[in-house]
């Protein structure tokens, strides 16, 4: 999913201050305020070195702009 | 339908019979190879808990052993089935959130779904077997299976609590029991350790309440260690057998030998004359904290592998 479809979704990030240091969410972050998002996931089957596994995927995500 | 031999020559080394649990029904029990997986307990410990004791290398052994069973499922089709026998999912500590668990080992669900796995439930996901208006039974899981061999139902197979005195729902002890399990499991959802503190305590209890259903049999000749529920599955396959029960098999369908089970993590195999017929008990271990065992049945043969 790219980052134009999540966009189109839930609209235009919110200013929200910068996280605490730690997790390095200050870079390429976007953050919502007061959403609830649904995110649906589903098992996508990859090969990886030759052998079967599965991956999960985001295939759709629904946003709740009212609480 | 592939011999336990062959099972074993295809595996290459990587399946032994474990200890000496290995022997001959008396009649056919199955019409496919039948390979039964017991207690996984996933996201127990938490996301990195690889199967208990925080060991990647159990997963991979366990994906090994998928893989394994995948190729000989897309050589044979359906003359391969496969069991899961219950406790697959910790619900307890999963805070009975499923994508959690999905989350943690993709691959190992994946699998096991591309493979048509049978999913029995066990105690700690027990609320797994759910029906919805309109939906059905949503997360595909059964109380209890059958297989059948020349025409009858050969064998049963379920998690094995139900024969546990604290959890048998058939007394009204086990109604408490299974009131007392609940208060246990919101107790972890408060605190999540809460088990680990309790452990010897909550086993002790269970030692003390499983003590009534043990059967003092006549010396075993084959020396193997007695089975607690024993008693238990034979008396539930001569009730089967004789129509004495709710399930909706007459007895002219059903000629039961064999229990398979899990639950306990100790593996076992035992046989038992009883009434002129010879029952069979399979207990197949577990997968967590260091057990890696699997049951397995192939027309008269069945055995435990490591």
């Amino acid at each position: 999913m790219s980052w134009n479809q999540v966009s189109q979704a839930m609209g235009p990030p919110d200013i929200a201050p910068i996280p605490e240091p730690g997790p390095d969410l200050s870079k390429n972050t976007r953050v919502y305020k007061d959403k609830i998002v649904i995110f649906y996931i589903e098992m996508k089957e990859v090969i990886e070195e030759g052998k079967i596994r599965f991956h999960e995927v985001v295939t759709n995500i629904e946003v709740c702009k009212k609480k | 339908m592939l011999t336990l031999d062959d099972f074993m020559r295809k595996a290459e080394g990587k399946l032994k019979v474990y200890k000496t649990f290995r022997l001959q029904a008396d009649k056919e029990i199955t019409e496919k190879l039948t390979i039964c997986i017991p207690d996984m307990h996933l996201l127990e410990r938490g996301p990195n808990d690889d199967f208990l004791d925080g060991k990647p290398e159990y997963e991979e052994r366990f994906l090994g052993l998928l893989d394994f069973l995948l190729n000989l499922r897309q050589e044979g089709g359906d003359g391969l089935e496969i069991i899961q026998l219950g406790d697959m999912f910790d619900l307890w500590q999963a805070k009975w959130n499923t994508n959690m668990i999905v989350s943690a080992y993709p691959s190992i669900i994946g699998l096991l779904d591309k493979m048509k796995t049978i999913y029995v439930v066990g105690n700690h996901d027990i609320d797994l077997v759910q029906w919805y208006k309109d939906k059905g039974e949503t997360f595909g899981r059964r109380w209890r299976y059958y297989s059948k061999a020349e025409g009858k139902l050969r064998a049963i197979y379920e998690h094995g609590f139900q024969a546990d005195f604290a959890n048998n729902q058939d007394s009204l002890s086990g109604a408490i029991g299974r009131e007392v399990t609940r208060i246990v499991g919101m107790m972890e959802y408060i605190y999540p350790d809460i088990d680990v503190i309790l452990g010897s305590t909550w086993d002790s209890v269970v030692r003390a309440f499983s003590k009534y259903n043990v059967f003092t049999p006549v010396r075993d000749p084959q020396g193997f260690n007695l089975h607690e529920y024993l008693k238990f599955y034979i008396g539930l396959l001569e009730r089967y057998n004789s129509g004495d029960t709710l399930d909706h098999f007459g007895p002219e369908e059903v000629d039961l030998s064999l229990a398979v089970i899990g639950h306990t993590y100790t593996a076992r195999l035992m046989k038992m004359p009883k009434n002129g017929k010879v029952y069979y008990l399979m207990d197949c271990g577990s997968w967590v904290n260091g057990g890696h065992e699997i049951g397995a049945i192939s027309g008269r043969d069945m055995a435990i592998f490591h």
